[in-house]
């Protein structure tokens, strides 16, 4: 009896569980977005600076060459 | 604080948000479950977003009162950081509805229909960054638009109080203190997070105008 009782409770306690919702996938989408937008967002940045960065020495190194030939 | 001190410091810190939400809240909440958890990204974002467009704001009304590179490169860069923390914000709160209230999105929630307003209002703001050409008419522009943008923000504020939405709620119930520890703590992380990339925005708004300028200088000079 007590073993009926057991089992009975057990299968009503594994089908209650089957019915509850999993949380799970929803919270390593909402975590893994996030962490995936602020990681573009933060080497995009890096990326755009470094390159603008070489870009105005580049420029800056042409202009004073430009302006060293131009003088005298 | 050096830049690359703060980004580190930034991502340390909401590195130590996660493991507390993984590691020291209680797993499960009574009313809405495991689901709960997402809050401590959803929230932080939100709450800093809304400070950083309000940042933004003020940019653009300082540029308003004194035109100048500055305040035009801080109200910029604080916007693109902000439709940043919204994006993580609606998409968050996204999942977070589906999970809570098996629905993806609710068109008749005031709280998610004036966020989504906010951040098309600044994607237009950004949009509109692109397609000027002229700096100083980019910025006059784009500070009247940013200034007329953040008149939203309080509204976003509001409309629970306002509107009585269906399922979003005025405010969550966070008994347990490692759950109050973890949310203001997440603030702070992502505040320190945001802040450092408005400030490599920032830089990189200074470095294309000084580009800008020495190509002028060139064609100028003849080189």
């Amino acid at each position: 009896m007590p073993l009926g009782l057991t089992g009975l409770s057990g299968l009503i306690g594994a089908a209650a569980a089957a019915r509850e919702p999993t949380f799970q996938p929803y919270i390593f989408w909402a975590y893994g977005t996030a962490c995936a937008l602020l990681l573009l967002f933060t080497l995009w940045t890096i990326v755009e600076v470094r390159h603008l960065t070489r870009k105005v020495d580049e420029l800056q190194g042409r202009l004073e060459r430009s302006r060293r030939a131009d003088t005298p | 604080m050096p830049l690359s001190v703060h980004a580190t410091a930034g991502w340390v810190l909401v590195a130590v948000t996660f493991a507390l939400v993984g590691f020291y809240v209680p797993a499960e909440d009574v009313k809405i479950g495991a689901s709960y958890l997402i809050f401590f990204v959803h929230f932080p974002s939100a709450v800093v977003g809304l400070l950083v467009f309000v940042l933004a704001g003020a940019g653009c009304a300082a540029y308003l009162v004194r035109p100048g590179d500055r305040t035009d490169f801080w109200a910029a860069s604080g916007i693109e950081v902000g439709v940043l923390a919204s994006t993580i914000t609606l998409v968050t709160g996204s999942i977070w509805a589906k999970a809570a209230w098996g629905l993806w999105w609710d068109s008749s929630d005031p709280r998610l229909m004036t966020v989504a307003i906010l951040w098309l209002t600044y994607a237009a703001y950004l949009v509109l960054r692109g397609t000027l050409e002229e700096p100083a008419r980019r910025a006059r522009f784009c500070a009247v638009f940013g200034l007329l943008a953040t008149l939203n923000v309080p509204l976003v504020h509001f409309s629970i109080r306002l509107f009585n939405p269906v399922h979003h709620p005025a405010q969550a119930t966070m008994g347990v203190h490692s759950m109050l520890l973890t949310r203001w703590f997440g603030v702070f992380a992502f505040l320190m997070l945001y802040t450092a990339l408005w400030r490599l925005r920032y830089r990189v708004h200074r470095q294309r105008a000084r580009y800008r300028r020495l190509e002028e200088a060139l064609v100028r000079d003849g080189g």
